[in-house]
């Protein structure tokens, strides 16, 4: 009885272990000032792995992901603002590493698309909101509406 | 219904759009899964000239730069003694070598004596073995993946970029017919 104790004490202990010093070699991969620290975690959350697709090189173990972290940090340590690195990596691997593309003829359509359907939508609303008012009663109609009011209040 | 009448036609046509719009919309996605040729991203670096670079040749560990490099067009190979396909790509190398089109090797993040070992054992197709221990030319060269062949002019210009190995048709049918043809332009100079 006590020594399962013990031993799940013991087994708790080095889960907590494990967890710290997988959180310690997370922190210590790079090495920089709090400013450019915050930077460089912007610039790898933005930066897609070109390797494996559909993750960014924060999250990817690639070692082409650990590579580009790498080069990111060499070049924030170099005095490079985000846009001329991110424009450097855009140069060799294209728009595709870049999760925040720019504008340009190939993401046109992308960046309209939102904006022409708020324009279909207003159109759609003001159409048919206006419809209403176009509808006009006979005055047969319009004698049985009346009948209902009185018949109802409100 | 009297009121239906009334309605405005056009308008009632165009309550249909959203669901017009949305089979549109499906029979392009699926177009794009059953038809897209999604395995190689295109690269920015077509047409671009090769980057500079200052680097060690492997055997000699003497730093090379551009104008070592081949006079006429050439293949840059990225390759790796720990890259499985790369083993699978050699003897297509092997064969482009004999023919006589010049390889320049680039050594990409390995060993050197492992590397040796591995051209000793199965050959050399390489003119020239540059060594990147690091990756950093890797990337300049926007690589990622091994084996990647590019093609280099004569005028050090990236002309075709190939992430994966080459096998023995697609350098039949796509690589040399576009090296000949860049061999033949520049004789006609």
């Amino acid at each position: 009885m006590r020594t399962a104790r013990y031993a799940r004490l013991l087994w708790a202990l080095s889960v907590l272990t494990l967890c710290l010093t997988s959180w310690g070699e997370s922190k210590s991969e790079v090495d920089l000032s709090p400013g450019l620290m915050d930077r460089y975690e912007v610039l790898i959350a933005e930066l897609r792995c070109p390797k494996c697709l559909n993750i960014n090189i924060a999250d990817s173990n690639a070692p082409i992901a650990t590579d580009l972290r790498m080069f990111v940090r060499d070049q924030l340590l170099d005095g490079k603002s985000n846009s001329e690195i991110k424009a450097h990596l855009r140069e060799r691997y294209g728009d595709f590493i870049d999760y925040n593309p720019p504008l340009s003829p190939a993401t046109l359509v992308l960046w309209a698309i939102p904006f022409v359907l708020l324009i279909c939508a207003a159109l759609i609303f003001t159409f048919v909101g206006s419809r209403r008012d176009r509808v006009v009663l006979t005055d047969e109609e319009r004698a049985r509406l009346q009948q209902l009011k009185v018949r109802r209040p409100t | 219904m009297a009121a239906d009448k009334r309605t405005f036609a056009p308008l009632r046509m165009a309550l249909w759009l959203p669901l017009v719009a949305f089979i549109g919309l499906c029979a392009v996605f699926f177009a794009s899964l059953e038809f897209s040729p999604r395995a190689e991203l295109p690269s920015p670096l077509i047409d671009r000239p090769l980057p500079t670079f200052s680097l060690p040749e492997l055997h000699t560990a003497s730093v090379r730069t551009t104008v070592d490099l081949p006079d006429g067009p050439f293949l840059l190979n990225v390759w790796a003694t720990w890259c499985f396909p790369c083993r699978e790509e050699h003897p297509v190398l092997m064969d482009i070598a004999s023919e006589g089109f010049a390889i320049v090797g680039l050594n990409y993040k390995d060993d050197d004596p492992k590397a040796i070992e591995w051209l000793n054992n199965i050959g050399d197709p390489y003119r020239l073995n540059l060594v990147d221990r690091n990756g950093d030319f890797g990337i300049d060269l926007g690589v990622y993946g091994v084996p990647a062949t590019y093609l280099i002019d004569s005028e050090r210009t990236i002309r075709y970029k190939h992430i994966g190995p080459i096998s023995s048709s697609h350098w039949r049918e796509q690589l040399a017919p576009i090296l000949r043809s860049l061999q033949r332009v520049d004789e006609q100079v």
